[in-house]
C-alpha cells in the first residue's frame, strides 16, 4: 500500500521512457540489420543450459503421451514395415547395381561434384520461439562448437533454415517455414530460379510458396528444388521440397507455385548444421576457377556439340 | 528488493517453461503466452508501474535471446503490462474472473500487436486467417493455463508481501 502512494504519479513517466527506450534500440538494430548485441549473447549464453534442462523434461512428456498413444498402432506398423523390408531389400540389390553403373557414367561425366557433400555436425534444438508468430528454435550449439552465422541447417536431406544468431554455447535457427524467410531456390530439372517464401497463413497444410518461376518454365508438379546457385546466404544443391499446385501469377509474367518441403518440421527435434559458409566457397571457388575454367568451358562445348550432331543423326 | 528479486525469478522461470517446456504441449498447434500471464498478474495485483517494467523486462529476454530487432517484444509487452496495470483500482484478491478477462484482453492485444508490427507491415493482410488460426487459440490456451498460474502468482506475491510488511515492523 506504502508503495502504491509513493508511485501514484510515476508510471506515466515510465512507460514514456521505457517506449522510447524500445523505439530508441529497435531503430539502432534495424539499421545496424538486426544484428544482436554482446549483452543478447551473454543473456544467452547463460539461457542455454537451462533451456536444454527444461527442454529434457517437456520432450519427455510429449515422448510419454505419445508413446501410450502409439502402442497400439505399433504391432500392426511392425508387422507392414517387415513387409516393406523384404520388399525393399530386394529392390535396393537391383538398385546397387543400377547405382555402380550410374557411377561409372557420373564419373565418364565428370559430374559428382554437382552435389557436393557437406562436412556437418549434429546439434539437437533445446527451444522454440516463444509464440505462434514466428518459427526460429535455438540449438544447444553455438561459437565454442565451431558454428557461425549464416551457416545452413539441414535435418534428413532436406534444408531445414539459416543461422541467424549465435552465441557461445547455442544458436539461434530461422527456419525457412517462417514467414520472414526468403530462400533463393532453382526447379533441379531445367535449372529455372525461383524463390521460396514461408507463410503463415499456409502452416496447417505445412506447404511453402514458390514464386518468380520464368513463365515459360516447364515446371510440372513433382519437381524437385535445391538451391540455387546465385543465392549469397545458401549453399548450392540443397534439397528444399517438391513443387506442387503451379499456377499463373496475377500478372501473368511469372508463375507461382506451392512446395512441400523435405524436412519434417513437425517433428524436428535434431537437425545438422553445415560447417561450410556460403562465402567461404566463393572464395575458394574464384581462386580454383580461375585455373580450371578454360579446362571446364572446353568439355561442356565438347559435348554439346556431340549432343547435337547425335541428334542430327 | 525482494519484489524485484521474486518476479526477476518468476520472469525467467517462465520465459524457460514457455520456450522450452511448453512448445512441447502446443494444443490447437500454438503455445500459451507464459509471459503475458505473468505480466498481467504482476500489472493486476501491483499496479501500472511493476506491470509496466515486468513487461518491459519479460520483453527484452526474449528480444535479447531470439529476436533480431531489439525491443520489439519488450515494447509489446510493456503496453499490455501499462493497460492491465490500470485494473488494478478494481481488484480484490478473492475475485479470479476479473483478473483472467483481464489476462485474455491483454494477450489478445499483444496478438494484434504482433500482427500489425510483424506483418501487416510486410503486405500480410488477410487478417481474418490470423484471428482464426492464432490470435485466437492462443487467447484461449493461454486463458485455460492462467486460471492455474493466475493463482499461483497471486500466492507468491501476496507471501512475499507479508514477509516485506513483518521486516517492516522489525
Amino acid at each position: 500500500m506504502k508503495n502504491n502512494r509513493k508511485n501514484r504519479i510515476k508510471p506515466k513517466y515510465i512507460l514514456v521512457l521505457l517506449v522510447l527506450l524500445c523505439v530508441i534500440s529497435m531503430g539502432l538494430s534495424f539499421i545496424k540489420g538486426g544484428s544482436v548485441p554482446a549483452a543478447g549473447m551473454v543473456v544467452s549464453s547463460f539461457m542455454a543450459p537451462m533451456q536444454e534442462g527444461i527442454n529434457s523434461i517437456g520432450s519427455f512428456t510429449s515422448d510419454l503421451a505419445e508413446k501410450k498413444h502409439d502402442a497400439n498402432t505399433m504391432e500392426a506398423e511392425n508387422e507392414a514395415l517387415r513387409n516393406e523390408v523384404d520388399n525393399l531389400k530386394s529392390k535396393l540389390t537391383a538398385m546397387e547395381n543400377n547405382l555402380s553403373d550410374y557411377e561409372d557414367l557420373l564419373e565418364l561425366l565428370s559430374l559428382s561434384e554437382k552435389y557436393p557433400t557437406y562436412e556437418t555436425t549434429g546439434a539437437r534444438i533445446i527451444a522454440k520461439d516463444p509464440g505462434n508468430w514466428y518459427s526460429n528454435f535455438t540449438i544447444n550449439k553455438g561459437s565454442a562448437d565451431g558454428i557461425r552465422k549464416d551457416m545452413n541447417v539441414i535435418a534428413g536431406n532436406g534444408l531445414v533454415g539459416i543461422v541467424t544468431q549465435v552465441n557461445v554455447n547455442s544458436s539461434v535457427v530461422r527456419s525457412i517455414i517462417d514467414d520472414t524467410s526468403n530462400v533463393s531456390g532453382m526447379i533441379s530439372k531445367n535449372r529455372d530460379i525461383c524463390i521460396v517464401n514461408g507463410d503463415l497463413t499456409l502452416i496447417d497444410s505445412g506447404l511453402l510458396n514458390v514464386e518468380l518461376i520464368s513463365k515459360d518454365s516447364t515446371v510440372v508438379d513433382g519437381d524437385e528444388v535445391v538451391t540455387s546457385y546465385i543465392s549469397d546466404k545458401y549453399l548450392p544443391g540443397l534439397l528444399i521440397g517438391y513443387i506442387s499446385d503451379v499456377t499463373m501469377d496475377d500478372s501473368e509474367l511469372t508463375c507461382n507455385a506451392k512446395l512441400t518441403p523435405v524436412a519434417d518440421f513437425q517433428h524436428l527435434s535434431n537437425v545438422l548444421v553445415i560447417m561450410e559458409l556460403k562465402e567461404d566457397m566463393e572464395l575458394s571457388v574464384d581462386e580454383t576457377d580461375s585455373s580450371s575454367a578454360a579446362g571446364t568451358d572446353t568439355e561442356t562445348e565438347t559435348d554439346t556439340e556431340t549432343e547435337g550432331g547425335s541428334q542430327e543423326e | 528488493m525482494k519484489k524485484v528479486l521474486t518476479y526477476g525469478a518468476l520472469i525467467l522461470v517462465f520465459f524457460l517453461l514457455q520456450c522450452s517446456f511448453f512448445s512441447h504441449l502446443r494444443l490447437a498447434d500454438v503455445v500459451p503466452n507464459l509471459l503475458i500471464i505473468l505480466t498481467a498478474s504482476i500489472a493486476i495485483i501491483n499496479g501500472s508501474l511493476e506491470g509496466c517494467l515486468a513487461g518491459f523486462f519479460s520483453g527484452l529476454l526474449l528480444d535479447l535471446v531470439f529476436g533480431p530487432y531489439i525491443g520489439m517484444y519488450a515494447l509489446g509487452y510493456l503496453i499490455c503490462g501499462y493497460l492491465t496495470g490500470i485494473g488494478n483500482r478494481v481488484f480484490y484478491k478473492e475475485d479470479i474472473t476479473f483478473p483472467i478477462l483481464m489476462i485474455a484482453a491483454a494477450d489478445l492485444l499483444y496478438g494484434f500487436y504482433m500482427y500489425i508490427f510483424g506483418f501487416m507491415i510486410r503486405g500480410r493482410l488477410n487478417i481474418l486467417f490470423y484471428i482464426r488460426r492464432i490470435i485466437l487459440p492462443e487467447v484461449v490456451y493461454t486463458v485455460i493455463i492462467a486460471i492455474f498460474l493466475y493463482r499461483l502468482i497471486l500466492m507468491i506475491s501476496e507471501h512475499q508481501q507479508k514477509k516485506g510488511s513483518e521486516n517492516l515492523i522489525a
